[in-house]
């Protein structure tokens, strides 16, 4: 058996018994399974590759930290609810559209930031309760706002998978955008009317609208709405504007933005409310940090090209099989260190194939998807915290969107030449 | 809180601040300036980049320059690595210059560290060593470091959401980070962002000391397309061709029938900001660039070990290379060692500077004392280094 194999069973083996045995975080199992895997290598304690790794994600971090501060500070500021009242009352008789339009919000955040964290962290967590109210059960609404927010991780114009895919190949990331656009966008709208129609169809409108609690919405007026506004403001405008809109970066605006909440609406103890989001987010966190160890010790030790060097060994059929396996199932640790670690080879396997950006596009909304992976599973964690669900039920009702996202994904990549026209 | 949650929090920080105190000292080890030998007698000085942009002064972008002036009217030419600090046989090709040139007609500047903040960190998900090692014949031992590709963000941060840079690029999201990488922002800007400075430095230095030629020496991983090619601007092409020429004559007349693989390409015209199009479009310097091929760059090699580094064995990469995957297509089994690598930009740069008085003989500019590539090959940089006092 080839050291490295060793070392990949070691890393895997402990994290697990970490995790499952000793009930240990996922972080720290991870942690565990890289400190093994570098004494098992015969790296000793290599303490500068651990921080090295730790810290790789740590612009995420402070982005998921400052989103999930704004998320519950307008919560407790009661600008969700009047929100959610708002959007019920002036579409209901349009569920399909409705849904449509609720779907493309929770995109939004994905598509301009690249992270489906922060999608289902910010619109995600806004329009769940609208989704819970058209009478969509709570796990059903968990996957809508995971795939939503995988969605627009995938949808252009920022990409990061596709970008780290590309330049692994010195590829630039340019005409992207008609590949992702196919990809995305009609998984989205299936994805939402497949899980929801049915229920917003039926919806009693008299009893929906009687459930709304319009009062906060009276009292404040426009005021309430001010940081939801100034966050879509200050997003669309750094990327609009680039040249004339100062560099804010996303924590900074999710922090102004909380801020701004704090006056905005209800009265609250902003020392709790912060205290109680970054108690929430930790462990989130935490495995983002053990994600960069895992994959720093990977590299280290030669696990990384073993991993590449046997997909890239497989006949054609097994590398189309490993692609549509092994690149989502990456996503356990992280879908972008799936992207860098599996899919320039991949895409490399495929060059000559067909259209290089269709097949990279394509390789990167199949990596996207391993946001649903467990134990990791970002978008999935979190959109089932939002529904107050284990992720286990609202994993079960991804797989049948999952497994059509992966066979879309394998078509362009069968058939690349034909959707070229896009590019 | 209670009291003992309270103890295992104190508990849990400060075994965190002894870790970070411990990991500490190996990145603040990375931010000592690395020792160049600097004796050799044919060396007119050590200048620095602030004398051409006096806003580097102080900074971690202010690096050296070693000037080789033989005082005699030529050509005069600017040869540097470290660009991209992990890109190592650039490195090694200048501190083979600086060690050993002599120059008797023209000017010669030399820059082994081009963008300095580079060396002082590693990339993250990488596993990069952080230096390599050479055991000299006297029993000492010369250590040469390894940075990463982009300015340490120590020295430049936060990266701007956007940027439109003075080449015309523009840097903006998954490219943002670019702003750190000096080989993206030429010509430069005298008051913006450090890279931005050091490149107008760069710029200052080619334009005040009339630089006829200059070389930006690279490498690149074997997923590279364009592998021991260089890459000239349209004024350098006729010396690129000449240089080629000659690198492949002076090889069959060594014996090697076979002549080097270097490879001509013209500057791209949408290269904004890489050294070949903006130095060559804004001065009047011949701009060119080599790459030649490191399998530790790239991201299928095994075990990151000083061996990888320096002897540039990569049985993933070669079997890869076997099944028709890669573009570069060159790595064998004997791998890519540093000093076939560092050889190669040797020769490269040489006949550069050879053809420049070739084509234009009032531009001549003579240089001697650097080891021949069968040398450099054969003895390794354990026989070409000199001990550091």
């Amino acid at each position: 058996m080839e050291i490295e194999l060793i070392i990949l069973l070691t890393m895997l083996g402990v994290f697990l018994a970490g995790n499952f045995l000793l009930k240990l975080p996922v972080s720290l199992s991870m942690v565990l399974g890289a400190v093994a895997g570098a004494l098992v290598a015969g790296e000793g304690f290599p303490l500068r590759h651990f921080f090295e790794g730790t810290f790789v994600y740590v612009d995420t971090v402070l982005i998921i930290a400052s989103a999930m501060v704004f998320m519950t500070v307008i919560e407790a500021s009661g600008a969700l609810n009047a929100l959610n009242a708002a959007i019920v009352h002036r579409f209901h008789r349009m569920p399909a559209l409705m849904l449509v339009l609720l779907m493309l919000m929770v995109m939004f955040p994905g598509m301009v930031t690249g992270s489906s964290t922060a999608a289902v962290l910010s619109s995600g967590a806004l329009v769940a309760p609208v989704f819970l109210m058209l009478g969509i059960p709570k796990a059903k609404v968990g996957a809508i706002l995971a795939l939503g927010a995988i969605m627009g991780m995938a949808a252009p114009p920022v990409n990061i998978p596709a970008m780290l895919i590309a330049g692994g190949v010195d590829m630039p990331y340019i005409g992207f955008e008609g590949p992702l656009l196919l990809l995305t966008i009609p998984s989205a709208i299936v994805t939402v009317l497949a899980l929801g129609y049915r229920y917003a169809r039926k919806m009693d409108h008299q009893k929906v609208l009687a459930s709304l609690d319009t009062t906060i919405g009276k009292q404040y007026g426009v005021k309430i709405y001010l940081p939801l506004i100034l966050l879509v403001v200050l997003l669309v405008l750094t990327r609009a504007f680039p040249s004339v809109v100062p560099n804010l970066g996303m924590p900074l605006i999710f922090l102004i933005c909380s801020v701004v909440a704090m006056f905005t609406g209800r009265k609250f103890n902003a020392l709790t409310t912060v205290r109680d989001a970054i108690h929430t987010t930790i462990p989130v966190l935490g495995k983002l940090m053990g994600v960069g160890m895992f994959i720093q010790v990977m590299t280290l030790t030669g696990v990384r090209g073993y991993i590449v060097i046997n997909c890239l060994s497989l006949g054609p059929v097994l590398l189309y099989l490993a692609i549509c396996l092994a690149m989502p199932a990456f996503g356990a640790v992280s879908s972008y260190g799936a992207a860098s670690v599996l899919g320039v080879p991949f895409l490399l396997a495929l060059l000559a194939t067909g259209n290089q950006i269709v097949i990279a596009a394509a390789l990167s909304f199949i990596c996207s998807l391993g946001d649903l992976m467990p134990p990791t599973a970002l978008a999935g964690n979190y959109a089932a915290r939002i529904v107050e669900l284990k992720y286990s039920r609202v994993l079960v009702h991804c797989i049948a969107p999952f497994v059509l996202m992966v066979l879309f994904g394998l078509a362009l990549l069968l058939w690349p030449n034909t959707f070229a026209f896009l590019v | 809180m209670n009291a003992k949650q309270t103890t295992r929090n104190v508990l849990v920080l400060l075994i965190a601040l002894v870790l970070a105190f411990l990991a500490g000292q190996d990145f603040r080890d990375m931010q000592q300036p690395d020792k160049i030998y600097a004796e050799n007698p044919a060396l007119t000085r050590v200048a620095k980049l602030s004398e051409y942009n006096p806003n580097l002064k102080g900074t971690a972008g202010d690096t050296d320059i070693y000037v080789f002036d033989s005082g005699v009217p030529g050509g005069v030419a600017l040869v540097y690595g470290g660009t991209h600090a992990n890109e190592t046989a650039a490195v090694m090709n200048a501190i083979t210059y600086v060690e050993n040139v002599s120059v008797t007609q023209g000017k010669l500047f030399v820059m082994p560290q081009a963008n300095l903040s580079a060396f002082s960190a590693t990339l993250p998900l990488r596993a990069q060593m952080g230096h390599m090692t050479f055991t000299l014949a006297d029993g000492s031992v010369r250590t040469v470091r390894m940075g990463t590709r982009l300015a340490n963000p120590v020295h430049q941060w936060p990266d701007p959401n956007y940027r439109l840079n003075s080449s015309g690029r523009v840097l903006e999201h998954g490219e943002i980070a670019e702003i750190r990488n000096l080989n993206r922002n030429h010509p430069g800007m005298e008051d913006g962002y450090l890279v931005e400075m050091v490149c107008y430095g760069i710029r200052k230095l080619v334009e005040t000391e009339n630089v006829d030629v200059l070389y930006d020496g690279h490498e690149a991983s074997p997923e590279f397309r364009a592998v021991n090619f260089l890459i000239a601007h349209q004024r350098a092409m006729d010396l690129g061709s000449a240089a080629i020429l000659n690198a492949n004559l002076d090889a069959m007349m060594e014996g090697d029938m076979d002549g080097y693989p270097f490879k001509l390409d013209l500057s791209g015209a949408t290269s904004w900001g890489l050294s070949h199009r903006a130095l060559g479009d804004n001065t009047q310097a011949m701009a060119t660039l080599f790459e030649s091929l490191n399998p530790v760059m790239g991201f299928c090699h095994e075990k990151v070990t000083e061996a990888l580094v320096k002897d540039g064995i990569s049985p993933n990469y070669v079997h890869i290379t076997d099944l028709g995957l890669l573009g570069s297509g060159e790595l064998t089994d004997a791998g890519s060692p540093i000093e076939l690598r560092a050889g190669y930009h040797m020769e490269m740069s040489r006949h550069l500077i050879g053809a420049l008085g070739e084509l234009n003989p009032e531009k001549t500019l003579t240089i001697s004392g650097l080891p021949t590539f069968n040398d450099l090959v054969a003895n390794g940089f354990e026989g070409i280094l000199k001990p550091v006092k």
